[in-house]
């Protein structure tokens, strides 16, 4: 099937306003005989079940967690872009679409992007209208923060926990609708399937992971908002339930699935302590406004530190090398997500890490202190402050602003970031790749959506910091609504979608031999066994710098990992009972085929471009080397095994900007 | 770090339930508690046996405290 993104005729700003002028819009009465499933509920899910809910449309949404709230959504703590130009430093629309499109390295589709920047604005509007208690500058206007790879301040944020007020805010409309009986919630339900009838996604195989129940569930249409496949290193910033279940057997069922090789690694990440650790720590991008990344410039002092014989504090400026600062004057510390982290494997690479296992760079606030510190001294009167009185001042605005994650910082490490650097080593974070859509964000399967981080569309080969927020509640507030009611237009008189005919039957036979599978068989090695295993080669093999012979190898690898999985894993306890194992069996199960996917996809992928960096192709700065003739989106048909997947291209053509090096320097 | 966790195994709400003994091995300090449960998982995964649920209690150095406490009584009470 040939893929048509369906991107709207017309000049690049007039596209999405053309679009709804234009659409097939449904009666308000003839909504409530209209049914949306919405599985997960997240920014991009919470928004999405919200807002169609409000319409008038009969909503049922589903999250494997205990309460819609609990989506991982709630651990962003950064910040939410909007083109806004409250600080009057040249923000608009266009810079946001041009920075987004830059920062993605020229591998998205412009139509989508600009459509994003358009209504980044409405979403601060809406989200302050439910009460999200953002950050305020002392005259009581939104206060505004600077993210990394742009040169404006435009993330609106709410301390360092913007995620949990904004999931607050969608929840709390959710909470309105499911009151009213417009959302029915299924907590702790997982979407093991979706059932496709007549070509359309007309439902899902849910089960219930209290009772270990099967349950049918039909709607007119599908919405996909199940977050990113991040834990497919096992390792990520993610939470340990995140997977890419519901996305993957979209995919199964005929939804292409791109990029899956665009993934994110977040440059400041708290650092690994063992084998035993469940999951990594993010420390917000937005402390990058803040801290300088330095590594002792000298290997003796490296060798101090490591051995507890030197302090970080010790070291005077010019024994310390401020690397970001050195190599990309422009951009400094706040460079792109991917850049900063090659950027630090680099200098571990080299030798200069800070800690046991040589895997940490420092992330220092001193000069912050000094520099707020000053400033609030002036503005206080206090003639001849003591240096001591300064950074006591200074850490005060700091605490203000981060208060929650160098708290958090501390718990976790037992070191107090005021008065000592915070060291910090890149860790597995987003996902760009996802389901693809077009532009409006239906998949390749009729009546199926993605929206949210589950799909692949706007970031291109490397999201923005800030951007993923904006991206989730865009798509659930001020997208979906508009282009699934096209869709659904055709639908006011089909009637409930029944669920006992032979596709539902087919899939839920499919599910349940699946299960029984997990808890019958006679096993050897736990769910973990391989999560981890399979975790190391795609860390190994498809992390931050990947090579020809390393991607074949981890194709190889992962294959046979999994045909281990399926013959020697052992999941204890019934499945009709309260059973995680189990839960996690089918969740890897369908990691063990992504993982190969990825791997395929790298190596088709002869060029660096964004996360993305092969080896093989660098300028001589070390720099990704985007090559022209791969600008495009690798959208993977599933065909059995994931190594025979077929590759259809969308070719990426962009209008409205010019494609140049990406240069931060 | 060697431990004796003390766990509390109740299948569900009409399971009478009672308290286990398990031994876990090489536990760092750096662990926090919930890995230190997942490494507990793991071996009871391997063995085959149900994973837990509920409510856990340490008593590493409670349960050390108890040992010296009775072998003291003893020694006493076989003097006298």
């Amino acid at each position: 099937m040939a893929l048509d993104s369906k991107v709207p005729q017309g000049p690049l700003k007039d596209k999405w306003t053309d679009y709804k002028n234009h659409i097939n819009l449904v009666n308000p009465a003839n909504k409530r005989h209209i049914d949306v499933i919405v599985v997960g509920t997240g920014l991009a899910g919470g928004s999405a079940s919200a807002t169609l809910a409000e319409l008038g449309y009969n909503v049922k949404s589903f999250a494997y967690q205990d309460s819609p709230r609990r989506a991982h959504s709630i651990a962003a703590q950064g910040g939410i872009n909007a083109a806004k130009n409250y600080q009057g430093d040249g923000d608009s629309t266009y810079r946001l679409f041009y920075d987004t499109v830059k920062g993605g390295d020229y591998r998205s589709r412009e139509a989508n992007v600009y459509r994003l920047a358009e209504v980044s604005a409405n979403i601060i509007d809406q989200c302050v209208a439910q009460g999200v208690p953002f950050a305020r500058d002392y005259g009581g206007l939104l206060d505004n923060r600077s993210f990394g790879g742009v040169l404006v301040s435009r993330t609106f944020y709410a301390k360092g926990q913007t995620g949990q007020q904004l999931l607050l805010g969608a929840y709390s409309a959710m909470n309105r609708q499911i009151a009213r009986g417009k959302i029915e919630m299924f907590n702790r339900h997982e979407m093991l399937d979706v059932v496709v009838v007549d070509g359309k996604a007309r439902g899902i195989i849910a089960r219930n992971l209290v009772t270990g129940e099967i349950e049918r569930h039909s709607a007119h249409a599908v919405v996909i908002a199940s977050g990113g496949y991040g834990n497919v290193y096992f390792l990520s910033t993610n939470a340990m339930g995140s997977n890419v279940t519901a996305g993957w057997k979209v995919h199964k069922k005929g939804a292409y699935f791109a990029n899956p090789c665009y993934t994110q690694i977040h440059p400041t990440c708290i650092p690994r302590s063992g084998d035993y650790q469940s999951k990594l720590t993010l420390m917000s991008e937005s402390l990058r406004n803040d801290g300088r990344i330095w590594v002792p410039k000298n290997l003796e002092d490296v060798t101090a530190i490591r051995e507890g014989k030197l302090k970080p504090t010790q070291l005077t400026e010019d024994q310390r090398d401020y690397y970001l600062e050195r190599r990309y004057p422009a951009f400094g510390n706040l460079v792109p997500r991917d850049v900063a982290s090659r950027a630090a494997k680099e200098r571990c690479d080299a030798g200069y890490g800070v800690n046991a296992t040589g895997e940490a760079v420092y992330l220092d606030f001193a000069a912050s202190f000094e520099r707020y510190g000053s400033e609030q001294a002036k503005i206080q009167n206090i003639s001849n402050p003591s240096a001591a009185k300064i950074k006591e001042l200074g850490q005060e605005i700091v605490r203000a602003k981060y208060g929650n994650l160098f708290q958090m910082y501390e718990k976790i490490v037992d070191e107090n970031p005021y008065e000592t650097p915070m060291m910090i080593y890149p860790a597995v974070h987003y996902t760009m790749g996802g389901v693809w859509v077009d532009y409006n964000l239906m998949t390749t399967i009729p009546g199926c959506y993605a929206i949210g981080e589950a799909n692949f569309s706007d970031h291109g080969a490397n999201r923005l910091g800030a951007s993923a927020l904006m991206q989730g509640l865009a798509d659930g507030y001020f997208v979906l609504p508009y282009t699934i009611g096209d869709y659904l237009s055709d639908d006011i008189r089909t009637g409930k979608i029944a669920t006992d005919t032979p596709e539902f039957d087919a899939a839920e036979k499919e599910v349940t031999e699946r299960i029984e599978f997990f808890v019958n068989n006679k096993g050897t090695h736990s769910v973990d066994y391989y999560h981890k295993k399979l975790g190391k080669i795609m860390w190994d093999k498809c992390g931050m710098s990947r090579n020809k012979a390393g991607l074949e190898e981890a194709v190889e690898e992962i294959s046979a990992l999994r045909k281990d999985f399926w013959k020697n894993v052992i999941v204890p306890g019934t499945a009709t009972e309260y059973n995680e194992q189990l839960a996690k069996a089918g969740r890897v199960a369908d990691f063990l085929e992504l993982g190969e996917l990825f791997a395929k996809d790298a190596l088709v992928r002869e060029e660096s471009a964004g996360g993305h960096f092969r080896e093989e192709h660098q300028t001589e700065d070390g720099e990704a080397k985007r090559m022209k003739e791969f600008q495009f989106v690798s959208a993977w048909e599933y065909k059995g095994e994931p190594k025979d997947a077929v590759l259809h291209k969308e070719a990426l053509v962009y209008e409205n900007i010019e494609v140049k090096e990406r240069s931060y320097k | 770090m060697n431990l004796t966790l003390k766990i509390w195994r109740q299948s569900d709400a009409n399971d009478k339930g009672k308290m286990v003994d398990y031994k876990v091995t090489e536990i760092s300090e750096h662990m926090s508690f919930l890995e230190m449960m997942d490494v507990l998982n793991e071996q009871l995964v391997n063995a085959g046996e149900d994973l837990l649920l509920l409510i856990m209690i340490v008593e590493k150095e409670f349960v050390e405290c108890v040992r010296c406490l009775s072998t003291e009584k003893h020694m006493d009470q076989t003097e006298a």
